[in-house]
């Protein structure tokens, strides 16, 4: 079951994100492992496009644990947004440190640098994992001019970007900052 | 010196607390054992209730034998300072605390080693339940543990809030966690 569900949802987001500039996925907090999972199987699959992982829910260290071969991929670079945080001090070649998920000015210069980086002609990709967790230490209109400015950024670089919210922690504030994607997933298990 | 296990995190009005993981050998080595310990008791019966005891006594084992300041009338913010400096620190786990009041603590827990390390979801957060639930009732035997959300569930991560009083609703909470363990379990 839960294979199918990943499989509906990588097919379903990886549609999109080629299609659409930037989605939103509204994931039910019990299908968050499934779409991470999704995600995950699509990024190492990928070769010559650029896919960079913003991640405030989970360490970077986190995520390699399960992911070995994530380490070694050229094309995947990560922002981690609380390791620093935590007073966890690595250093990883794949992989940007924030001090705290607060700086987000910071985030969007970090996306544009790696960005800058790539080959002129790859195709390049965002996760946002996520936005509700961004909500976790920052005010809600904080978060609102940042994402503003992340979509406005990365819609004039040509990067795509896939944001995950966690479905029950949509309040009004996040529902107006998720919509301000071009277009919504919402994941049921009807859907897949 | 004052201690400082947790640090804070502030944005305009928001204002959360991180732990500041740094692993020491002896007692990663201790929670992996009873973990291991638990694991074994349940896999060799397939009775949750073992595991979950052996996790909560393994927590008022912890806590009678790392946390050193224990005044009668002990606060929960004393209790968790401990708690973080003594046992959340030393296990390398990170957990952001969203909300601390006199009453309550809630909380988020981003990195378990125990998780990243055996990659059973489903036992090592029921492990890590039973434990927390050891390490609060041993300072608030009218408190509770509850169980928000769960990696086992699919969730991104553990949250759990601390209560010193529990409602009548609030202390059917152990066995509202056992019955939807034992529901994954079977699914698994």
């Amino acid at each position: 079951m839960t294979e199918a569900i990943v499989e509906g949802l990588k097919d379903r987001v990886s549609k999109a994100i080629k299609i659409h500039q930037s989605i939103g996925v509204i994931v039910p907090v019990n299908n968050y492992s499934d779409l991470f999972e999704s995600i995950m199987d699509q990024i190492l699959g990928s070769k010559d496009e650029l896919w960079i992982y913003l991640t405030v829910t989970k360490s970077y260290d986190t995520i390699v644990k399960s992911y070995k071969s994530i380490a070694d991929k050229r094309n995947v670079k990560f922002i981690d947004c609380i390791s620093r945080a935590a007073g966890i001090s690595r250093i990883d070649k794949n992989c940007v440190y924030i001090e705290s998920p607060v700086l987000l000015e910071k985030i969007i210069i970090e996306i544009l640098h790696i960005a800058y980086d790539a080959k002129k002609d790859a195709k390049k990709y965002l996760v946002v994992d996520s936005l509700s967790a961004l909500m976790i230490y920052n005010n809600p209109e904080t978060v609102k001019e940042f994402f503003q400015h992340l979509i406005n950024k990365t819609r004039s670089e040509d990067i795509h970007t896939v944001t995950i919210v966690i479905e029950e922690e949509l309040d009004d504030y996040m529902n107006k900052i998720v919509f301000l994607n071009e277009k919504i997933i919402k994941v049921k298990e009807s859907f897949i | 010196m004052e201690r400082k296990p947790l640090k804070e995190i502030r944005s305009a009005d928001r204002v959360v607390w991180m732990t500041q993981p740094e692993e020491r050998d002896e007692i990663v080595e201790r929670v992996t054992n009873a973990f291991n310990i638990a694991k074994g008791k349940f896999l060799s019966t397939g009775n949750m209730e073992l595991l979950m005891q052996t996790a909560e006594a393994f927590g008022r084992g912890l806590y009678a034998d790392y946390v050193k300041d224990k005044p009668v009338n002990l606060s929960i913010k004393e209790w968790l300072n401990s708690i973080v400096e003594e046992v959340m620190n030393p296990t390398g786990t990170g957990v952001t605390f969203t909300r601390i009041t006199d009453k309550e603590i809630e909380s988020l827990v981003f990195k378990s080693l125990l998780e990243e390390e055996t990659d059973e979801p489903e036992m090592t957060s029921l492990f890590t339940y039973g434990m927390l639930r050891g390490l609060l009732l041993s300072a608030f035997p009218d408190g509770e543990v509850i169980m928000k959300t769960s990696s086992a569930h699919g969730a991104p991560m553990n949250g759990f809030v601390f209560k010193t009083e529990a409602s009548d609703e609030e202390k059917t909470e152990r066995e509202r966690v056992k019955t939807a363990f034992i529901s994954i379990m079977k699914q698994t």
